[in-house]
């Protein structure tokens, strides 16, 4: 009869299998630390990622945009809600001539229609090549040449056709390249040259879709972009334009992403807090129940000392236990932790209102490395004082009071 | 001689007083000795049985083991003496519920690198103490007396110079108690000394010299 021989770790395995009970306990304490902290970690990285692409993304530092649509702007913005309006191109020379402006470019706003006419309703927005500081930026990143007539560019959580193409007001387009997520209303947009959206704007108009009344398109825009002088201050750029160029109402992006930041931070500290006051009651749980549990089995202990372990050994062996309790409940909490988030990041963004893209692999495996390491080294750190106790304990006291 | 008690002394502290537990003890056993100590409970025959296993430090005089001093040692080298040259009956029940029978007496063989097979030994073992049908069965599933030869057994794993049993009759009914007796006769004719501390009388029978130990003094009693 071939046995395996008696070593630390087979002790402490069969300890722990035959108090399954004790042990699972003990697992699933573990298990929600490390959900908390890599769930909690992931949330936290992924929205501060998404609010780094977001200020990045509004490459301008005021959108100029007709006086009342101020709402449907941050609509488009923050939620991709497509929306359109327009006043006269002429007040992008106007602005242009602002003190504290230096840089100007045009977009030219539109819907699609969810209808058979199109693929999917979306806001699609026209750029100037030759003036735009904020799109081709942005474009560069995925697609190197340049955006030719007729092509489109969409935002990441575009679904594109079969083909690769989109269909908007009964006309196909091929797609030149996807954005990377920002977790903006950008996301949900298509992007196109003005003079491809002079060829849209005309299907439209054989649809049946008039969105100008009277003027032409090539007279129209929806809203200036503008850079402001390094040596200029927004807000007082801002109040320049408006007493300036009459009938318009001017956004400034970092001061709606600050509002936003100020929920985002709010949130963010709430979850930090969670995890730091979570990780202290782990600590504390199982510091209770492994002191407990340690003294419930003294005469174990001293029973092993009178067979000639040395308390080193004890303490290995009280270590080792709680060491396979906090690498199990670490493993599954971090496994239930990826399974509850990773599929649903986007169905979490639009839950919390909230500009969330989850961070690339390297951070995330930072962040489950750090994770698992703070959940696998509280069972040796709590269990270590008791297990220290119990090893120094008088055997022969010890065996006593545990009869 | 195996083993040379000199002048061994317990002292512990009772409030402001302090009292004698044991008191200037001087025992030599050899190796064919089967030596009963006798006493009423708390006369210190339990606190001298556990200073030569060396879990209670003495305050004063010597201990050696085959010449060697193991008093004042670290403890690792006090652990390895206790694991490799005594094997001790603790009072009561002392097997781990978590193991087999085979695993319990398995177990003190491996606490430190031996050659051999601890598995056929501990068959064998279990065997020499009427056991071996219960070798896989769980220290919940036995009864006193079969508790306490799966004790005998792990004391007998590591091949002990000594075998130190406190009260391992304690709580057993008479028959059982023979067949523990018995049991220890055939121990020590198979050359391992015993040191045996018990209150009761009638395991005086057994074994080939008895002492007294009256509030901490020992002294030797005529057969």
């Amino acid at each position: 009869m071939k046995q395996k021989s008696l070593s630390d770790r087979r002790l402490a395995i069969n300890n722990l299998k035959r108090k399954i009970f004790r042990t699972t306990c003990l697992g699933i304490v573990v298990a929600m630390l490390s959900f908390t902290l890599f769930g909690g970690s992931i949330l936290t990285a992924s929205l501060k990622n998404g609010m780094s692409s977001m200020k990045q993304r509004f490459g301008a530092d005021l959108m100029v945009v007709p006086k009342g649509y101020e709402a449907q702007t941050e609509g488009i913005l923050l939620k991709g809600e497509p929306k359109y309006f327009y006043f006269d191109k002429s007040v992008a020379e106007e602005i242009a001539k602002v003190e504290g402006v230096e840089l100007v470019t045009s977009q030219f706003f539109l819907t699609s229609l969810s209808a058979a006419c199109c693929s999917t309703k979306v806001q699609l927005i026209g750029f100037n090549p030759k003036t735009d500081f904020v799109i081709q930026p942005w474009v560069s990143k995925t697609y190197s040449g340049a955006i030719g007539d007729g092509q489109l560019i969409v935002g990441s959580d575009i679904v594109l056709e079969n083909n690769n193409t989109l269909k908007f007001y009964g006309q196909s387009y091929p797609i030149a390249a996807q954005l990377e997520k920002t977790s903006t209303g950008l996301d949900s947009s298509v992007f196109m040259n003005m003079d491809t959206m002079q060829k849209l704007f005309a299907g439209a108009k054989k649809v049946g879709m008039y969105f100008l009344d009277e003027q032409k398109p090539g007279s129209s825009i929806s809203t200036v972009l503008v850079k402001i002088d390094k040596n200029y201050d927004a807000e007082i750029v801002a109040k320049n334009i408006r007493s300036t160029v009459s009938k318009v109402e001017v956004v400034v992006p970092q001061k709606m992403i600050s509002s936003i930041a100020k929920n985002l931070d709010s949130l963010v500290i709430y979850i930090q807090i969670f995890s730091i006051v979570l990780w202290i009651l782990a600590a504390v749980i199982l510091g209770i129940v492994f002191s407990v549990t340690i003294n419930e089995r003294k005469k174990e202990f001293a029973v092993l000392r009178i067979l000639g372990a040395t308390r080193k050994k004890l303490i290995g062996i009280l270590l080792t236990e709680s060491l396979f309790i906090s690498i199990t409940g670490g493993i599954v909490g971090t496994l239930i932790a990826s399974i509850s988030i990773f599929p649903f990041s986007t169905y979490i963004g639009d839950k919390l209102q909230l500009p969330y893209i989850q961070p690339h692999t390297s951070t995330i495996l930072e962040i489950l490395v750090l994770s698992l390491l703070l959940s696998i080294v509280i069972g040796p750190l709590t269990s270590g004082y008791s297990a220290i106790k119990i090893s120094r304990a008088e055997t022969y006291i010890t065996m006593r009071e545990g009869e | 001689m195996l083993l040379e008690i000199k002048k061994l002394t317990k002292e512990y502290k009772r409030g402001a007083s302090s009292f004698k537990a044991v008191d200037n003890v001087d025992l030599s056993i050899s190796e064919d000795d089967f030596v009963s100590i006798i006493g009423r409970s708390g006369s210190g025959k339990s606190t001298f049985l556990n200073m030569i296993a060396s879990l209670i430090i003495p305050t004063s005089g010597s201990l050696e083991l085959e010449g060697q001093n193991i008093l004042s040692k670290k403890d690792k080298v006090t652990s390895f003496y206790r694991n490799s040259k005594i094997g001790y009956i603790p009072q009561g029940y002392s097997t781990l519920s978590n193991l087999t029978v085979l695993d319990n007496v398995r177990l003190p063989f491996f606490f430190y690198k031996r050659e051999g097979d601890a598995t056929e030994k501990a068959l064998d073992l279990l065997e020499k103490v009427g056991i071996p049908h219960l070798a896989q069965s769980y220290p919940k599933e036995l009864s006193g007396g079969e508790l306490r030869r799966v004790s005998i057994a792990r004391a007998l794993i590591n091949s002990p110079a000594i075998l130190l049993a406190d009260e391992p009759t304690s709580d057993l009914d008479s028959l059982t108690t023979t067949d523990i007796m018995q049991l220890f006769e055939q121990i020590s004719q198979n050359g391992t000394a015993i040191l045996m501390v018990t209150h009761e009388l009638d395991t005086v029978n057994y074994g080939n010299s008895v002492y007294v130990m009256n509030s901490g003094v020992l002294t030797k009693r005529n057969k």
